[in-house]
């Protein structure tokens, strides 16, 4: 069933360097639909974190138009909808593992259970071990699946993880976005990854490619669920 | 290369290094305008107190008969000086005759002056009544003889028959214990007490009637020539002047050969201004150096907040291969350009202050401050740079550019070693000696150039100020490190929900979060200390001068006019809230004249202070209570107690003089108590009883003195007075403000009220960058954790739950802690200065006004910074999200 959740319309989104005007996403259309799970393939600086980005209304299009048609336009889609786990590290470095966690439920002011919440979105990654660590006492792939967790841990309806595995062992990686793809299969949402990793890739049941800010999803692999 | 590194410093970290040099610039400005202020006090006070003197000095001639050579020997030391002859003799007696009666006074001195003398020498005398062109008498003679200008006293003389002299007027001989003085004792021998019935003759009258006295009783007359010379002349420090007084005296009597003996009382007080001098110093000292380290603190912090993007940048000229000279070189760069535009900035800001506000002289005497300021500016700063950079540039590459400034969790030094408490311990230890000392800080010997100031005891305040610092660091970064809970119960209401993680935030930044409140807390003690001071200080002036003048505004009359006849006008003037009539008599303790005051004890504090410090058991209420308990009670001074061997309840026989038949009779008084000091009261012996036993001894009513509190502008009111009292020519209004320029202490030439007032509006600034760079210590990390949180999709309110916690608990914890500090440092400083102050004070007196002014501005800035640090971001959230 087509159940768009993010629809793109020949967007565009330059920045300015300097004097010179640098397009990181030129003319991009796409549709991500519930229990989509996506990985976005390109080289570095081929616009795939811009893309990201755009998705997760961190930036708007200097061009074009975005759609998320199934989250309430009044309110703000992070952390409600939309969960992601950026490339470098993202743990605010004076609370606790389990306090990073914690946040996006406080922001959505769910007073209750919060601590146990985000426990068992820890036990879930296998890290509860690390709860009452500060960043700086963890690895920095135990603290990039902490990221993971803290975006999951609002169920939402869109996961982005840009280069999930960038720090992780292959073993690990893996296991990693085992988890990701059951997660959201369980909740029916779209899963997008950014990522360098044909391994990771295979492991999405669509493939796009991305080149010089160009947007390629002709050639995608749509792998029936 | 130097210029690229320095273009590019600017360019990428201009606010900070803005920042550094604006913290110089306070410190420059305010060690500058200190500087002016202690030169130009000094110089102030030197003009100030040698005004108050006249004659400069008085030349004792050996022998009578020729004073032509002595003049002009002392017109050859001093040319353009003024040169008066001054003639003494002793007297048996004068007497009047007023309505039927005959008073008669013990012996006296007539005294000859040229009719110049009044001119050359305008302070000596204050005319009372009648006029200055005729013989004279002093205003306590006039009382006891009952004799207005114009009258006729018989003057009996040791040699001669009786002479009738026609009085021209009444004069009042404010210097008469110098003018009297027996020239020739030591300066440390106790002053002589004038004489108790002075006529003054002229000096031709003079010579006629005592021509034959000087022949026969030599011995009891004696010439002197008094000598003003060009106070224009004289340096502007006191000390100096006293050398250079003293220094021309010394020639005079070289020219004199022996001729006379010179009492210089223009060395003698400036001998005694030079320990107000000193007095000042400390009290700049005291005052103004804490602002000037506050500054200097803030510098330090604001360059340490640039510390780890100097750990990288020397780590990477490391790895290009700069040599230790190099990296130096460019560290010392950086110092000097905070350094040389901090320093100008605030010289040129101090500058700017000494020609429109204050305004202060800066001619090419006050130069030297001015480089002095910019000297230790810049020093400064190379210090602060080079001492952060120190480690750095002796550590190796990879340390360089790996370390950061992490959150230690070792105890600094200092806490493991206590050295807060020892601070604390040593400054107590050192005040309390101060204390068993009487709180003697500045010592200056009578007749000995060089004056000593206890410095030992500046460590009472400045280890007590650094030590409470320190302890208010161990204390809170202590609370901080096992009070999470309590700490998030306390910003629940800002913080809302996330109280919980913003309180563990702000445990784990315990020690940025322990600097901020100390420095904070520093600026508002500082502020704190120095208003309390002021306030104190100018309400101990304000109850000098009431007790000089008596109350806000005094009316003065005499036995014949009493000022008590007024009342009724007085009453009825527009600012009078109280007029209280109180009399002042004569009456004789034995055979010595004291002034006698006869009040209401009940009501006399309506009109005037009536401080506890004015009785020897420092117990206004119940000593006026014993007063009006016993009606013929009598306070004595210390001297009379000491002199006629009194004991509580002993009964004393005083003289007072009778309206009834204008003579002195023996009136019983028990004596209950002992006064120091009293409105209106010489600084000698004096005695205080009921009104009520006085008016019934004496038969007469009558009070010669209406003291009035006003509710307005005492001025004002004194002139309203004076104007309702235009047809009761014989009563004199004066009011407080005229008497702040008579009273004694010279301190009154240090204009504290502008110092402080610079040192506060310093302090608003100061408080306000304190609370601003407390931010901004903080502002990497926090750019970054904000970062995260906004792209996790929390809002403002959010953000804002982080901040104002912090900025809320800093603030709060900050103030509170720095007016109780201030305040604590305020009494210490009082204790200290108890020298300063006559009488000292009871208790502190609070500027609250001011102190709200600082803790709006402590808020205002406050408010902006955290609004600034709220604004909204500039770049694109993914922008910052690929810098984390």
């Amino acid at each position: 069933m087509i159940d768009p959740i993010v629809i793109f319309e020949n967007v565009t989104r330059k920045f300015m360097v300097g004097d010179d005007a640098v397009t990181a996403l030129e003319n991009a259309s796409c549709t991500v639909n519930a229990g989509d799970s996506i990985a976005v393939m390109g080289p570095s600086g081929s616009g795939k974190s811009t893309l990201m980005a755009l998705m997760a209304q961190l930036d708007a299009p200097s061009s074009g138009s975005i759609y998320w048609p199934k989250f309430p336009p009044a309110e703000s889609a992070r952390p409600k909808y939309i969960g992601l786990s950026f490339q470098s590290p993202s743990l605010m470095a004076a609370l606790t593992v389990v306090e990073n966690v914690e946040v996006p439920l406080l922001v959505l002011e769910q007073g209750s259970q919060v601590r146990e919440k985000a426990l068992s979105m820890l036990k879930l990654f296998e890290l509860e071990h690390l709860a009452d660590r500060l960043p700086e006492e963890i690895s920095g792939g135990q603290a990039q699946r902490i990221a993971m967790a803290r975006a999951l841990v609002t169920s939402p309806a869109l996961i982005l993880a840009d280069e999930p595995t960038g720090q992780l062992d292959q073993e690990t990686g893996q296991s990693v976005i085992h988890k990701l793809v059951e997660v959201s299969n369980t909740w029916g949402a779209a899963l997008i990854i950014a990522t360098h990793d044909p391994v990771i890739a295979a492991k999405m049941n669509t493939v796009w490619h991305m080149r010089y800010g160009a947007l390629d999803t002709s050639n995608s692999i749509r792998i029936a669920s | 290369m130097i210029s690229n590194w320095l273009r590019g410093l600017l360019r990428a970290h201009w606010a900070m290094l803005g920042a550094a040099a604006l913290g110089v610039a306070i410190a420059v400005a305010l060690l500058t305008l200190l500087g002016l202020f202690v030169s130009h006090s000094a110089s102030t006070m030197t003009a100030r107190a040698v005004l108050a003197v006249a004659p400069d000095w008085q030349v004792q001639l050996v022998g009578t008969s020729d004073y032509a050579s002595a003049q002009s020997a002392a017109h050859e030391a001093e040319p353009g000086a003024a040169i008066e002859v001054v003639d003494y003799a002793d007297i048996k007696s004068l007497s009047a005759t007023t309505q039927g009666t005959v008073q008669t006074t013990g012996i006296g001195k007539a005294v000859g002056l040229d009719l110049s003398y009044p001119k050359s020498f305008a302070k000596q005398f204050r005319l009372l009544a009648g006029s200055l062109d005729g013989p004279l008498l002093a205003q306590q003679t006039a009382a006891n003889l009952h004799v207005a200008p114009g009258g006729q006293v018989t003057l009996e003389r040791l040699v001669g028959a009786p002479e009738l002299i026609t009085i021209a007027g009444i004069v009042e001989m404010p210097s008469a214990d110098q003018f009297f003085q027996i020239v020739g004792t030591t300066t440390q021998s106790a002053p002589t007490a004038p004489p108790d019935n002075i006529i003054l003759l002229p000096l031709e009258k003079w010579n006629t009637l005592f021509a034959d006295q000087l022949e026969s009783m030599p011995q009891t007359s004696n010439r002197q020539l008094h000598i003003g010379i060009d106070h224009g002349s004289l340096p502007g420090d006191p000390v100096a002047a006293y050398v250079e007084a003293t220094g021309r005296a010394n020639n005079l009597s070289a020219k004199l050969a022996g001729e006379g003996v010179i009492a210089n009382n223009l060395a003698a007080r400036l001998d005694g201004v030079r320990l107000d001098a000193l007095f000042a110093k400390v009290l700049f000292l005291f005052l103004g150096v804490p602002g000037a380290a506050v500054a200097i603190l803030l510098t330090m912090l604001i360059v340490q907040s640039g510390s780890d993007r100097r750990r990288r940048d020397i780590g990477l000229l490391q790895l290009r291969g700069a040599a230790t000279s190099q990296t130096v070189l460019l560290v010392g760069l950086e110092a000097l350009a905070v350094g040389i535009t901090g320093s100008l900035l605030g010289v040129v800001v101090a500058w700017i202050t000494a020609h429109t506000w204050m305004p202060l002289p800066t001619g090419a005497a006050e130069v030297i401050w001015f480089v002095l300021a910019m000297v230790g500016g810049l020093l400064a700063v190379l210090l602060i740079f080079f001492l952060s950079t120190w480690t750095m540039l002796h550590q190796t590459v990879g340390a360089n550019l790996t370390a950061v400034d992490g959150h230690s969790a070792n105890q600094p030094m200092w806490q493991r070693l206590w050295i807060d408490v020892l601070l604390l311990v040593i400054a107590g230890i050192v005040f309390w000696q101060s204390a068993a000392t009487g709180y003697q800080v500045v010592t200056a010997p009578e007749g000995v150039a060089t004056a000593t100031v206890d410095y030992k005891a500046y460590l009472a305040p400045g280890l007590m100020w650094i030590g409470l610092a320190l302890l208010l660091m161990r204390l809170w970064t202590w609370f901080m490190m096992s009070g999470r809970v309590a700490l998030s119960n306390i910003i629940m209401p800002v913080a809302g929900l996330f109280s919980g993680i913003v309180a563990a935030s702000m445990c784990r930044e315990r020690l940025r979060i322990a600097k901020g409140v100390v420095l904070v807390a520093l600026a508002f003690s500082f502020a704190t200390s120095t208003a309390i001071f002021n306030t104190t200080y100018e309400s101990q002036a304000n109850v000098d001068a009431q007790l000089s003048n008596g109350a806000d505004v005094a009316v003065t009359g005499t036995v014949l006019s009493p000022a008590s006849s007024a009342i009724e006008k007085i009453m009825s003037t527009n600012g009078v809230a109280w007029a209280e009539p109180m009399q002042h008599r004569f009456a004789y303790v034995g055979t010595d004249l004291q002034d006698i005051y006869g009040i209401n004890p009940m009501t006399i504090g309506k009109a005037t202070t009536i401080a506890n410090a004015y009785f020897t058991n420092n117990d206004a209420a119940e000593t006026l209570a014993k007063l009006q308990a016993t009606s013929n009670g009598v306070l004595v001074s210390d001297e009379t107690m000491t002199d006629f061997q009194l004991k509580p309840g002993d009964t004393l026989n005083l003289r007072l003089q009778s309206a009834k038949d204008n003579a002195y009779h023996v009136v019983p008084f028990t004596f209950i108590g002992l006064v120091r000091e009293f409105p209106t009261a010489p600084t000698d012996s004096f005695l205080i009883a009921n009104a009520s036993y006085i008016a019934k001894a004496t038969e007469n009513a009558a009070s010669e003195t209406v003291l009035v509190r006003t509710s307005a502008a005492p001025a004002n009111v004194a002139q309203d007075i004076r104007i309702a009292l235009s047809d009761q020519g014989a009563l004199k209004v004066t009011d407080i403000s005229e008497a702040t320029h008579r009273i004694g202490s010279s301190l009154v030439a240090v204009d504290l009220k502008s110092l402080t007032g610079l040192e506060l509006a310093f302090a608003l600034p100061i408080i306000a960058g304190a609370l601003g760079l407390v931010f901004a210590l903080g502002l990497e990390e926090r750019r970054r954790s904000f970062a995260i949180l906004l792209a996790l999709g929390a809002k403002a309110r959010h953000l804002g739950a982080f901040l104002w916690s912090e900025a809320i608990i800093i603030y709060v914890v900050g103030m509170v802690s720095g007016l109780a500090i201030g305040t604590s440092l305020a009494w210490v400083l009082v204790k200290m200065m108890t020298h300063v102050f006559d009488p000292p004070p009871e208790a502190l007196d609070i500027p609250w006004g001011y102190l709200g002014l600082l803790a709006v501005t402590g808020f205002a800035a406050m408010c902006l910074s955290v609004y600034l640090q709220l604004r909204k971001r500039s770049e694109p959230l993914s922008f910052a999200m690929r810098k984390l």
